[in-house]
């Protein structure tokens, strides 16, 4: 029985089977481990995309934002020089909401409003806050104990929620995943003497001005 | 360092070290490939460019509206800076933008801007007030630095309407 005996080297030598070749085969591994890989790859870049489109919806809502701002504050100018909307703060709310539908920001009242209609969203939101003894660079004190009768600053806080895809997959990896994010825009226009600029008082030329 | 002119008499283990760097190299000359092919860098640039249209148009309303309302608390006609005087003040090109006002009664129905000394359109409303607003458009075209199924030239808006008075 020697090494080269043909009956048993027929034996030992048989070919592997293929899947057993595959495996050992080196050939090419890199190609599949990218393949496996390229749904992580695509997922980051997904969620790239996703971020991005928050903070452009973000941008586009500032716009809404501030012409809401804007609108709401020229109510609270009218009923300072000439009591006009009898009570502003009503009438400031729906200029509030007719400037953001023209800028693209949808509420729930939209529906009903006859200058820009837009589809209505009733999960959108938008709040007005009065500001009293407002300053530029501080924050929109709404109480109107110290700061004077009339709010002298409009402060307009739109919110949107946003379904996710690709962060509700990432986030999904090492926690509870975010299905949901919000976008809030935050804006606030003053009311101030056009010639002077202090206070808008009765009596006065008052305009509107953005105030961050 | 490794003589490549003696892999042969080294062991089928040795000779294969390093094979997957370069099998990656080759692959990495691909992936930035798929990223361009798929419009990934062409959807980037299209959002830059609707976001830089989106801030200028908003810069342009606002000057708009400060315009506007200085003419109406002059008790001038109204007139929104034309497509030239944006152009010169922000550097854009004139085509891209296109401005407009229109005005309500405070009952949000629409009514023709009363020109200056004009009988108030709004007189029949319980609140006589017109409200004055300034529309800024702009619009441009969107060219992919990859055309393909994925991108195709396309149009960019921005829209922003301030109310003056």
């Amino acid at each position: 029985m020697g090494f080269r005996d043909p009956a048993v080297s027929k034996t030992a030598v048989r070919r592997a089977p293929i899947w057993v070749w595959f495996w050992r085969d080196r050939r090419g591994a890199v190609a599949i481990a990218v393949a496996v890989l390229l749904p992580v790859l695509i997922g980051f870049a997904g969620l790239g995309i996703e971020v991005g489109m928050w903070f452009f919806i973000q941008r586009q809502n500032q716009s809404a934002a501030d012409a809401a701002a804007i609108s709401a504050a020229l109510e609270y100018v009218a009923y300072i020089q000439n009591r006009v909307p009898t009570n502003p703060a009503a009438a400031a709310a729906t200029a509030a909401t007719t400037a953001a539908n023209c800028n693209l920001f949808s509420t729930s009242t939209s529906s009903s409003n006859l200058v820009c209609p837009l589809p209505s969203s009733a999960s959108n939101t938008i709040t007005l806050y009065p500001c009293y003894g407002f300053m530029v660079g501080s924050s929109c004190n709404t109480s109107s104990s110290g700061g004077g009768t009339t709010p002298n600053a409009i402060q307009v806080v739109l919110t949107q929620p946003l379904n996710t895809t690709f962060a509700n997959l990432v986030t999904a990896i090492w926690g509870p995943n975010v299905n949901s994010v919000t976008v809030t825009t935050t804006a606030i226009a003053a009311l101030k003497d056009s010639l002077t600029s202090q206070i808008c008082q009765t009596g006065k030329t008052c305009q509107v001005y953005l105030a961050m | 360092m490794t003589n490549i002119w003696r892999l042969r008499d080294r062991t089928k283990a040795a000779r294969e070290t390093g094979a997957v760097a370069i099998e990656f190299a080759l692959l990495m000359a691909f992936l930035p490939l798929t990223i361009l092919a798929c419009g990934i860098v062409d959807y980037g640039e299209f959002m830059a460019q609707a976001t830089k249209l989106a801030a200028v148009v908003r810069g342009a309303a606002e000057y708009a509206r400060g315009q506007v309302a200085g003419q109406i608390a002059n008790g001038r006609a109204i007139a929104p800076p034309t497509a030239a005087d944006l152009s010169n003040l922000l550097g854009v090109p004139a085509e891209v933008f296109t401005t407009s006002t229109y005005c309500t009664c405070a009952d949000n129905t629409r009514v023709i801007c009363p020109g200056a000394g004009a009988r108030n359109p709004c007189d029949a409303t319980a609140d006589k007030r017109v409200l004055t607003y300034v529309v800024v458009s702009g619009s441009q075209t969107y060219t992919p630095i990859v055309p393909g199924i994925w991108s195709s030239p396309g149009p960019v808006n921005a829209r922003t309407v301030l109310r003056a008075k």
